[in-house]
């Protein structure tokens, strides 16, 4: 190898408004190399560091670490930042996909979990609330005395969450109110990550996973840096697709990242968190939100107090029918006393649209016919 | 990219060889039609043994040009230099090298650093031992008259 002393560069290299890459002009994508602020077209830099050992500039070989792009100079617009090294390091990925495998499955990192939903709003607290009073209060004081056994009781509160609310378990946002009612609450029983599913909240460009992360596609539930997304508008010489999604091509919206600690990458669960309005939500909780949008009731207090009402009817048609009992036998069981209340209040949320409209139905003598018939079904025919 | 910027290139070297060139004498594309291949002929530099002759290059172009660097070599056996095989004309020069190389060098740039070559001889990575080692010697009588004798044997052949 011979080397040669520097030469001054001719004139060709001299002049600063001509990239001297192609030697044309540059007018437009101006790219600024930083820190030597070396200017070339986009284009041209971008070629030559595919092509080339290193990220050196190529004018002053100094080695650098950012590109600064401004696409249309004319409009005072702020340059996109391309970091030369990590911008577009697949390797990234891997490694972070090597720190998932390392870590323990219920470990510091990812998302803490508190006993509900750490994610919930205040709003969301209340429906959480409103419906675990609406529970408690199947337990009638005087029902309760005969149910001292607290095992039992457990059991018994597990059972009613599963059966009641019946879980959507292809947790779909449906569309339909009435389907929706059963997917008020969180599985109880199911809160521990499976590995399988465990991701990875990461810019879907870069792989880095920092709190940077600004972007969300709202159809494809990806993230990413709003500078990675427009970096590589400008990469695909798409500059106008800078604030679409890759994969959908939908316009994408604010993302807000939930805070990470230091050195740890932000995983989670699929089946219980997902992106939602910008933000990483309990997939319970924007289920929750849905169905409170999709049921015009007005405010959250008049959906509880709908309910409360609506079960005191049912309720009352339940006591009336067991004070009549003449024998033990025809005395309605804890459980199914329960599960009558239930099914019927829900009946009748749903008939009275989940508003309590007393002017228009009759509540008691609806309460009696359906729990009536419900008694049928599980076979105390005395009553009739 | 290589076409367009090879135009401005041979307008910028025909503005600059208009004048008195020092060290090039020609530098021009073969044919017009083709521009990958072009042809140079270098001036030897005042106090060497190459001064008053001229040597002959030939310049092949990549198509990925300036992304890669071009492929110059002598013409076979006119160059006795220690950088220079003699027998192809092959040039041990680093900035020619992929490595090496950036895409602002032009033509132009590549023959003023093969002059300096020229003035210069690098012993420690020779392509021609012989002179190498006269050189690194430091007989330079020997080393002028071994290239004197090389230049005068190829102005007789040819």
């Amino acid at each position: 190898m011979t080397g040669t002393k520097p030469i001054k560069p001719t004139k060709l290299t001299m002049v600063s408004s001509i990239c001297a890459i192609c030697l044309d002009a540059i007018d437009k994508s101006i790219a600024k190399l930083e820190p030597c602020n070396h200017k070339y077209h986009i284009d041209c830099i971008r070629t030559w560091h595919n092509y080339s050992n290193d990220l050196n500039c190529p004018t002053c070989r100094i080695e650098t670490n950012q590109l600064s792009v401004n696409i249309y100079p004319e409009i005072q617009s702020p340059p996109v930042k391309i970091t030369l090294k990590t911008g577009f390091n697949i390797n990234k990925i891997e490694e972070y996909c090597e720190l998932i495998r390392r870590q323990p499955m219920h470990g510091t990192t990812g998302i803490r979990r508190n006993d509900y939903h750490p994610l919930l709003n205040e709003e969301e607290s209340v429906i959480y609330e409103a419906i675990s009073d609406e529970f408690e209060e199947n337990y009638d004081s005087d029902m309760e005395n005969d149910f001292d056994n607290s095992d039992l009781r457990v059991a018994e509160l597990n059972e009613s969450f599963g059966n009641i609310l019946n879980i959507n378990d292809d947790n779909e946002a449906n569309n339909n109110p009435e389907e929706l009612i059963g997917t008020f609450i969180t599985k109880q029983n199911d809160l521990t990550p499976s590995k399988k599913q465990k991701q990875i909240l990461q810019c879907s460009i870069c792989g880095e996973t920092n709190q940077e992360i600004n972007i969300c596609c709202q159809v494809c539930k990806i993230i990413y840096h709003d500078s990675c997304l427009r970096s590589l508008a400008l990469e695909t010489n798409e500059p106008a697709t800078w604030m679409n999604c890759i994969q959908c091509f939908e316009s994408v919206t604010a993302f807000k990242m939930p805070k990470i600690k230091d050195d740890n990458v932000f995983t989670f669960n699929s089946d219980e968190i997902m992106i939602y309005n910008g933000q990483i939500r309990d997939i319970n909780s924007v289920l929750s939100q849905q169905l409170y949008e999709q049921t015009k009731v007005k405010s959250l207090e008049q959906l509880r107090i709908a309910k409360t009402q609506i079960q005191s009817h049912v309720r009352k048609a339940l006591h009336e029918l067991n004070k009549n009992a003449t024998t033990s036998v025809d005395k309605i069981g804890i459980n199914d006393f329960t599960k009558i209340n239930k099914k019927v209040s829900r009946e009748l949320y749903k008939i009275s649209d989940y508003e309590y409209k007393s002017d228009d139905i009759d509540y008691d003598s609806e309460a009696m016919r359906l729990v009536l018939i419900e008694l049928v079904n599980l076979g105390y025919m005395n009553h009739l | 990219m290589s076409l367009k910027r090879l135009l401005k290139e041979k307008r910028l070297i025909e503005k600059e060889l208009s004048g008195y060139s020092e060290s090039i004498e020609l530098l021009e594309p073969v044919a017009f039609e083709n521009f990958l291949k072009w042809r140079a002929v270098l001036k030897g530099p005042v106090n060497t043994p190459y001064h008053k002759h001229s040597f002959k290059l030939l310049i092949e172009l990549p198509s990925e040009y300036p992304l890669v660097p071009p492929a110059i070599t002598f013409e076979p056996y006119s160059m006795p230099h220690c950088n220079v095989e003699f027998s192809t004309g092959k040039i041990c020069l680093n900035i020619l090298e992929h490595e090496h190389w950036s895409p602002v060098w032009n033509l132009m740039y590549v023959m003023v650093a093969l002059y300096q070559l020229l003035q210069e001889p690098v012993v420690d990575s020779p392509l021609n031992i012989d002179l190498a080692n006269i050189l690194r010697a430091g007989d330079t009588s020997a080393y002028h008259g071994l290239i004197n004798y090389y230049l005068q044997e190829d102005t007789a052949t040819h």
